[in-house]
């Protein structure tokens, strides 16, 4: 049986960047486009090629022509995007838990979340927790997790004036997307909660670990669970100690 | 006491990091490549001392700094144009891109830039901070890297390489054992000229379709200001008038400028992105991974030590290129630059 093909736009978006972005709007078929491409697309499968920057429905590959004209290039990639695998029948993804504080001192807009959508502040940390997400790539800072699967009656907007300081771990919302704050950073996104883990984690990367510096990777499936202030605080002094 | 040589800071200066060649290839994990911003000035610097290629340096904004050495080594700075000051018994002056050693004790004053904006201080045997992720370069907004992942503060204690025996002093002040003055200026001038250009050459962005021909039209005979709200991330360029009337130089900019947000999606350094009040902010080294703002044109990589180079209220222009000029303009500077330094 012939695998429903999927189309693909290909341009260039500098003198080493090859864009490639796929013409659909649903966002499943995105985010498996975008965990195939970094399966697919190795530095041994595709010579020259030194980075992939991912986005919602888009790659940009960052290559090094070695010789070779556009037209070669572009052939290469096309080939390589046959191989894409869109029938995600039997593909293990890993569930990462992230523990979550939902405490005002912590996510100072948990009350306008609940306010603005009309439910009270134990239903938003309900909804909260009992959808599933899914990571559908890692952008914008290290480690900083483009999320899908937010609860439509969480959608809120982003604060009129963004914070100068949000902190490290802490958990936001802004329209339809929710995630984690990585690093302590500027922000407008709406904050509910914070989280005792540690998202991004430079030291995780030597040439002896398996693990990775980035808690979250492309593909994860996502659960957030409630932690109480005394469980907040213990695991953040760990994190500390560690 | 410790016998490893050390470089304390005296003076920081306004903003100064530890940078080397960048981190490539996290992307897929959001982390970017980051490095010097002229990595062109960087590496010559290095070059000019027979370090590797890569070893990590100082990298300073517009302002110098102050430092002072444990041990005798030799230092050379490079990048913007600036005076350079070597206190001790007595006071010695000496010029950009000029090797020179200093000995224990000795204090190297780093003066303002006036040219350019940043200016590279590179060490015999590099600084020795620790490798985080295959770099030591200072990711300065995720707070990781360089030296303990910020800029520099007075009385900081960088570990550094060991100088050679062709670093001592031996009565010279500069250090003319391996380096003649002519091939010096041959590679200062020859880099000072590629850094100077102000008609930034572009290939076509992936969204230049989606803007409108009068804020095309505009993007290409206008000249931009350098704002003084650009950074390592990024330098928002303000719109110059140009020489038609008021009215119709609004029109071509401002709200109308393309079709705005767009979902995010992978960026690179060079990239013109242009948000909706149609002031183009060029993205830098320290660039995030992911924009949502459409992308009019990319810098060539040829010019992208310039970048690194430009002061708020600069102007700049954007001249036009193909693709494959880009490529053979990146390949003539690299083997022109070898060339220039082949001799050292």
């Amino acid at each position: 049986m012939r695998q429903h093909r999927c189309k693909f736009e290909i341009s260039w978006a500098s003198e080493w960047h090859l864009r490639i972005r796929i013409d659909t709007d649903n966002t499943r078929t995105q985010a498996t486009f975008i965990r195939e491409v970094f399966r697919v697309f190795k530095p041994t499968t595709l010579e020259g090629l030194i980075n992939i920057i991912p986005g919602y429905q888009t790659v940009m590959l960052e290559i090094a022509p070695d010789g070779r004209n556009e037209a070669d290039i572009e052939s290469i990639v096309r080939r390589m995007l046959d191989d894409l695998n869109f029938e995600q029948t039997n593909v293990k993804t890993r569930l990462v838990e992230i523990p979550v504080c939902y405490d005002e001192a912590l996510g100072p807009d948990l009350a306008d979340v609940a306010r603005l959508n009309q439910i009270d502040i134990p239903t938003v940390i309900r909804l909260h927790t009992s959808a599933t997400y899914h990571v559908h790539f890692i952008g914008f800072a290290p480690g900083f997790g483009y999320l899908t699967g937010l609860p439509e009656a969480l959608a809120t907007p982003r604060l009129d004036t963004p914070r100068i300081r949000v902190p490290a771990g802490s958990v936001g919302i802004a329209g339809t997307q929710t995630g984690v704050y990585p690093t302590q950073s500027a922000g407008g996104w709406r904050l509910i909660g914070r989280t005792p883990r540690v998202m991004f984690d430079p030291a995780r990367c030597h040439p002896l670990s398996s693990e990775n510096p980035s808690t979250f990777l492309p593909g994860d499936r996502v659960r957030f669970v409630a932690i109480d202030r005394d469980e907040y605080e213990r695991q953040t002094r760990g994190v500390v100690q560690a | 006491m410790t016998n490893a040589p050390m470089m304390r800071v005296i003076e920081p200066g306004m903003l100064t990091s530890v940078q080397d060649n960048g981190r490539p290839g996290f992307a897929d994990i959001g982390a970017v490549a980051g490095g010097a911003a002229d990595k062109l000035s960087y590496r010559v610097g290095n070059r000019l001392l027979g370090n590797e290629s890569f070893a990590a340096a100082l990298e300073m904004t517009l302002v110098g700094g102050t430092f002072e050495f444990t041990h005798d080594t030799a230092v050379v700075v490079t990048g913007g144009a600036t005076t350079m000051t070597i206190e001790g018994d007595s006071t010695l002056e000496f010029a950009a891109w000029t090797p020179s050693t200093i000995c224990a004790g000795e204090q190297l004053r780093v003066g303002p830039l006036q040219a350019g904006a940043r200016a590279y201080l590179c060490v015999a045997g590099g600084i020795h901070v620790p490798d985080v992720m295959y770099s030591r370069s200072t990711h300065l907004t995720a707070g990781f890297g360089g030296y303990q992942g910020r800029s520099l503060r007075a009385g900081d204690e960088l570990p550094i390489g060991s100088a050679t025996k062709e670093h001592s002093r031996s009565n010279a002040t500069k250090a003319s054992q391996w380096l003649d003055d002519e091939r010096i200026e041959r590679i200062r001038s020859h880099c000072v000229s590629v850094l100077a250009r102000r008609a930034l050459r572009v290939v076509d962005g992936p969204h230049q379709a989606s803007f409108k021909q009068a804020y095309l039209d505009a993007f290409w005979k206008r000249k931009f200001q350098i704002s003084n709200q650009s950074n390592r991330a990024g330098l928002r360029l303000e719109p110059q008038p140009v020489d038609t009337s008021e009215e119709e130089d609004r029109d071509s900019l401002g709200r109308s400028a393309s079709a705005g947000k767009m979902p995010s999606e992978g960026m690179m350094q060079g990239a013109v992105q242009v948000p909706e009040d149609g002031q183009p902010i060029v993205l830098m080294v320290d660039h995030p991974t992911t924009g949502g703002y459409p992308v009019i044109a990319t810098v060539a990589s040829v010019d992208h030590p310039v970048l690194g180079q430009l002061r708020p209220r600069e102007q700049v222009s954007f001249e036009r290129i193909s693709r494959d000029e880009a490529r053979q303009l990146y390949q003539d500077l690299q083997a022109e630059i070898e060339r220039a330094l082949s001799s050292v």
